[in-house]
């Protein structure tokens, strides 16, 4: 076990899944990344970037994933917002990259340095147009380094953007981390064409993976790349029925990552009363979990690692039994929405929100859990409303 | 709850520029080293740059689901601003054991050494009448601490202040911790603590820890913070 930062457990797996390409700009709370890759790269035949802005970072990453690299960049808020334009494009041109987001509060400049979960949302609706997102929610240092080298097997073998969201607490707490415990042989690569440069064909053709087999640049094929709606040669199109085709298999490609990344299950099997938390609140509920079960609650955990695309078949077979459900997040509620919309009035929600940079306490997940127990029992199901539960 | 009875919570308070952060980086990283788990976590806003500061870090013989606490078993105090922020609120705990500097908290009535449930030394004053350096005061601070918990030995300590160390201070910082702990030993040959720590059972906690931690784990045998 080596004590590492979680900022630099993420500089640490995406070296290990194989990134050689780091374009970013600093900013709290996700400077060490960069910090991390800048020692790192270039001791590992790879390029460190230090851009002018954010824009210009992913501009860069995109740019070097084309040229064959693994790349990521790493910022915060303010900066994923400037982000969000690229996000765009290397989602609609397929170029795999790796961007961590490392929440702060927000909006605008907000809250450095004080730990947020406000960026859910953005992570799937960040950009215009319709957009199927990845985003991975990792609550500890060890699972920082795992779930980036996780980032890259997925961006990499779906080739488009793959977004993990972390939040101050996890990317700046310090923890042992087994950095054997991912194999790197399990790491998933692009998948290039068969045919050699020189002979006709089509970089944007997909068969039945769904994923197109588009070269890298610089090794011998002639190709083009664009951010307006294309055909399967690559060059735009106004062909609607093409354009309707392309939007419904991004979406279909992206919704492959549902299965792959499965959310921890504590003590769900008889439990009356799930609390649904991710990232760093979702070890928080985890010793909530512990306080009820310990005061006669049949409580337990749902921690999804995945939150985009939501896991919608999974979290409505595991919710399936429970009465109420709590779901604690970092900010105004975002995540809640989804959960809401999955569980569909079969079992009472009860929010707990908590924005303005301070973290969600056991304390109150316990009390939120019990009190909505309570309710259910006294009112006969009389559903509170979100304004009720909110705190902060 | 019984994976939380052995967990110790230690907050180290001071001001930005004291070592603070370091000092519990490399205190976790000697539990690490002990075969025991640990979280660290701080504060990141403008006060860790010249404002009162503190970090938070768990020890334990099994995993830690929340890294977070509002009360800590021990409370490190290294400045008035820290002081005023952390572990004034503290005073009138006996579960709670404050370990603070006399030199730099102002307080009259810490004069005797032991007042009102705390643990008054001279960290900086060593630091720099024995070392030479007052940068070394956050090592000198991380073995007494080390030395009350019996649950990390001073080779581990003193492993993981090397690899944190610029090659310049190795030695001083490596004098340091053997003096925190020398300072820490025979203020416990001389006193009795002044708290109780109900619930946690340190004593058990470096006997788990002993066979992979080396020898030095505690000379005196009895646990010091046993309630």
């Amino acid at each position: 076990m080596k004590l590492m930062q979680g900022n630099e457990a993420c500089a640490a797996g995406a070296i290990a899944a194989g990134c050689r390409f780091f374009g970013g700009y600093p900013i709290s709370p996700s400077s060490e990344v960069a910090e991390e890759m800048a020692r790192l790269l270039p001791k590992n035949g790879g390029v460190f970037l230090q851009a002018e802005d954010e824009m210009a970072s992913l501009g860069a990453v995109i740019g070097a994933a084309l040229g064959g690299s693994k790349a990521m960049t790493a910022t915060s808020g303010p900066g994923f917002s400037l982000m969000q334009e690229h996000i765009g494009y290397g989602y609609l041109a397929e170029i795999p990259c790796v961007i961590v987001d490392v929440m702060r509060g927000g909006p605008s400049t907000g809250l450095p340095t004080a730990p947020s979960q406000g960026d859910v949302m953005q992570a799937q609706w960040g950009t215009h147009g319709d957009r199927a997102s990845i985003a991975l929610a990792p609550s500890s240092v060890q699972e920082v380094y795992d779930l980036m080298i996780q980032a890259f097997s997925l961006s990499e073998s779906l080739r488009t953007p793959v977004i993990v969201l972390v939040d101050e607490v996890v990317a700046h707490m310090r923890e042992g981390v087994d950095l054997t415990s991912s194999d790197s042989a399990s790491i998933k690569m692009r998948p290039l064409p068969t045919q050699p440069p020189g002979v006709s064909f089509e970089p944007y053709r997909s068969g039945e993976d769904l994923v197109p087999h588009v070269p890298d640049f610089g090794v011998g094929y002639r190709f083009h790349v664009t951010g307006l709606m294309h055909d399967e040669r690559g060059f735009p199109t106004s062909n609607t029925d093409i354009a309707a085709a392309l939007l419904e298999r991004l979406e279909k490609k992206v919704h492959l990552a549902t299965d792959l990344v499965a959310p921890e299950s504590y003590l769900m099997d008889d439990a009356d009363i799930a609390i649904v938390a991710y990232g760093i609140t979702g070890r928080t509920a985890k010793a909530a979990v512990d306080v009820l079960r310990s005061k006669g609650t049949k409580a337990g955990l749902l921690r999804p690692r995945l939150l985009w695309p939501v896991q919608d078949e999974m979290l409505k077979a595991a919710l399936a039994n429970v009465e109420i459900v709590v779901v604690a997040e970092m900010n105004r509620g975002q995540w809640v929405r989804e959960v809401e919309r999955i569980v569909a009035g079969d079992a009472w929600v009860y929010p707990l929100l908590k924005a303005g940079g301070s973290m969600v306490t056991t304390e109150e997940v316990v009390s939120h859990a019990l009190s909505a127990s309570d309710r259910l029992s006294t009112t006969d199901g009389g559903r509170s409303s979100r304004q009720d539960l909110r705190i902060g | 709850m019984t994976a939380d009875l052995s967990r110790v919570k230690i907050r180290l308070t001071g001001s930005g520029g004291q070592g603070i952060a370091l000092a519990a980086t490399v205190l976790a990283e000697s539990a690490l080293g002990c075969g025991l788990h640990a979280t660290l976590i701080q504060e990141h806003g403008p006060e860790a740059r010249g404002g009162a500061t503190r970090a938070d870090l768990s020890i334990s013989s099994s995993t830690i689901p929340n890294p977070q606490f509002q009360l800590p078993d021990l409370c490190l105090v290294l400045s008035d601003k820290a002081w005023d922020r952390f572990g004034k609120k503290l005073i009138d705990r006996d579960d709670v054991g404050l370990v603070v500097d006399k030199e730099k908290v102002t307080l009259p009535s810490l004069a005797n050494n032991q007042i009102g449930g705390i643990v008054a030394m001279s960290f900086e004053e060593a630091a720099k009448s024995r070392i030479g350096s007052k940068l070394v005061t956050n090592m000198i601070c991380a073995a007494a601490l080390a030395r009350l918990l019996e649950a990390i030995s001073m080779d581990s300590l003193s492993d993981a202040a090397e690899r944190r160390s610029p090659l310049a201070y190795r030695e001083k910082n490596r004098a340091a911790i053997r003096l925190g702990w020398q300072l820490m030993d025979d203020y416990l040959d001389t006193h009795s603590l002044p708290w109780r720590v109900p619930g946690h059972e340190i004593g058990k906690l470096a006997v788990g820890a002993a066979s992979d931690c080396g020898a030095n784990t505690s000379e005196a045998g009895g646990s010091a913070l046993t309630a």
